[in-house]
């Protein structure tokens, strides 16, 4: 276990100064920023009350969340395992380290768990931007009818639900960054599925006719996270995909370690 | 240097054999580096010799053959125990620029759990703590390659493997590089085992070489052994060099070459000096000089790999007075 922290903190020092640390807070604040204008422009007396049960529900259902599982989230996915697999990619330090006296697994796993850790982070910061974009529109919108005081239990449940799933597409998407030197394989997988799970997704939303589309968007390991919080799923697609992303996500992460620990470095 | 026993070499292959799809990368090498040398492992481009040290790492699998460690051999069970002695810098040196000198270092001192003094101590070893501050993107490449030297240095291992280390760098950087590699076996009891083509770069620096081409080891043993296997040279300095070139020729002189008034020419056995000195002079030539070539480590590298295609055969240049 100390070897792997050891590669965690090591993983964590060659963050600094890079992209991958400011992408962390900075897309889910550009997210949070977009929804709190677009909210508070809505004509006055548009009620946050809509099909969910809880006005807060609405308020991060309704945009920030959906446009988050949706789209942001495979893609901030793809870049971050790309950055982190870049740091090495970038002077192949990789020789260096298959060198050194460790275990090589505890370095696959270490970027795995930076990554995961920083999926969660973006979830933190989408669950404090969130209370404060619901704190403006109290302030500046009280004819919306958003209720006091912020419900910060729902907030961080609801913000951090659909992130056990994100281990199967980060698992994927970090195996295909290790292996690949170039940073657009694993952007182009990326941006690939997120199109691929638009069109699954709206087969859940009834907007596409297909009776196979829901259950293989709860399969699909971009669209897992989605599936999890959308409005329109049923709890057996919901508790589908939640299993699939989390034992998917352990298993492709056991081949992805099995495969590097056997790889000739180059 | 086969006989020498297991337990007083460093490194040991045997027959060992890697092979990249029908390209034969190295081929039945077996390698005996002897402990506290500067062992040079010298062949041109694309011979094996990165192939062979990735091996001797661990980085990518023989297809054929051994590699023993400090006497052990290096298998799954051994690696992380062996290569806790050894220090390694393969072709460029692995760092990330957007760190400091010391914070590369650090993640390395961080992924050994070694003391944070060790750190220090290798900047001090390699002079750069001045510079440890400086993001590694600003550093001159000489720099680049003393922390990268520092970096294999950090456990202070038992054996230092150096892939190309003065590879890019300047006459400047190479002086520093090579003194700072003459200095480990004899300061801090290091055995240096590294890779070069730079021939005369290795000549002034190592005690031990080993010649590859095309995969196969050609030569290996001390530097006066490899001068031992050369052919007598000689500069004769006549007053018509050119009627001397002829005369040497016929006298049965594999090369010889015009060099302004003299004739450099190989001679073969040392033994036939005196006949084709007395040729020359029968022939009424005027002699004012005859001197034995120094053979650079150049020279001899060309004309081992010669056969294998590497490159053409060099005459010597430097003249022994």
């Amino acid at each position: 276990m100390k070897y792997l922290s050891r590669a965690v903190g090591v993983e964590l020092l060659k963050l600094r100064r890079t992209l991958a640390l400011w992408i962390t807070w900075v897309v889910p604040v550009a997210v949070l920023a977009m929804t709190t204008a677009i909210n508070l422009s809505r004509a006055p007396g548009t009620s946050f009350v809509l099909d969910e049960p809880n006005d807060w529900d609405s308020l991060m259902l309704d945009l920030t969340l959906v446009l988050w599982c949706f789209v942001v989230l495979p893609l901030f996915v793809a870049l971050e395992a790309a950055l982190l697999a870049g740091v090495d990619h970038r002077e192949n330090t990789w020789k260096h380290l298959f060198a050194l006296p460790i275990q090589r697994w505890t370095i696959y796993v270490a970027k795995l768990l930076v990554g995961f850790g920083l999926v969660c982070v973006t979830s933190a910061v989408l669950a404090a931007g969130t209370g404060l974009q619901g704190w403006i529109i109290l302030t500046f919108r009280p004819d919306m009818g958003l209720s006091a005081p912020i419900p910060w239990a729902l907030i961080l449940w609801r913000s951090f639900s659909f992130v056990p799933p994100v281990l199967l597409m980060l698992a994927v998407e970090t195996w295909v960054a290790v292996s690949w030197r170039s940073f657009t394989v694993p952007m182009t997988l990326g941006v690939s599925c997120t199109a691929v799970t638009i069109m699954l997704l709206r087969t859940i939303k009834n907007q596409v006719s297909t009776p196979y589309g829901p259950h293989l968007a709860s399969y699909f390991p971009w669209s897992l996270p989605y599936v999890v919080i959308a409005p329109g799923a049923t709890p057996n697609l919901r508790e589908t995909a939640f299993l699939v992303g989390v034992l998917g996500g352990l298993m492709v992460s056991v081949l992805g370690c099995w495969e590097i620990v056997r790889r000739d470095v180059a | 240097m086969h006989d020498q026993t297991m337990t007083d070499c460093v490194i040991n292959t045997s027959r060992l054999t890697r092979r990249f799809g029908d390209v034969l990368a190295v081929d039945d090498l077996s390698l005996s580096v002897p402990r506290s040398s500067i062992y040079a492992f010298l062949g041109p481009n694309g011979c094996g010799k990165t192939t062979t040290i990735r091996m001797i790492l661990g980085l990518i699998r023989a297809d054929q053959g051994e590699v023993r460690l400090l006497g052990r051999p290096l298998d799954s069970s051994s690696r992380r125990e062996l290569l806790n002695r050894v220090g390694a810098m393969v072709e460029t040196p692995s760092l990330y620029p957007h760190l400091t000198g010391f914070e590369n270092l650090r993640a390395t001192q961080q992924l050994l759990g070694l003391p944070r003094s060790f750190i220090e101590r290798s900047l001090r070893i390699v002079g750069l703590q001045k510079d440890a501050a400086r993001l590694v993107k600003q550093y001159s490449s000489g720099m680049r390659q003393r922390l990268g030297l520092g970096l294999s240095l950090l456990s202070l291992p038992e054996l230092l493997i150096l892939d190309e280390p003065t590879n890019g760098l300047d006459p400047g950087g190479m002086l520093e590089m090579r003194e700072l590699i003459r200095r480990l076996p004899s300061e801090h009891g290091v055995t240096v085992f590294l890779s070069s083509h730079l021939l005369a770069e290795v000549e002034q620096l190592a005690t031990h070489i080993g010649i590859i081409g095309q995969g196969k080891l050609l030569f290996e043993g001390t530097l006066e052994a490899l001068r031992g296997r050369q052919r007598q040279w000689l500069r004769i300095e006549v007053d018509k060099p050119a009627t001397a070139n002829a005369l040497l020729r016929e006298a049965g002189c594999a090369l010889v070459r015009l060099e302004g008034k003299a004739v450099l020419a190989d001679v073969g056995e040392r033994e036939n000096v005196p006949r084709l000195a007395a040729t020359l002079v029968r022939a009424g030539l005027n002699l004012y000089e005859i001197s034995a070539v120094q053979v650079s480590l150049e020279d001899m590298f060309l004309e081992l790999t010669k056969d294998h295609k590497m490159a053409p055969v060099s005459l010597p240049v430097e003249a022994a007075r």
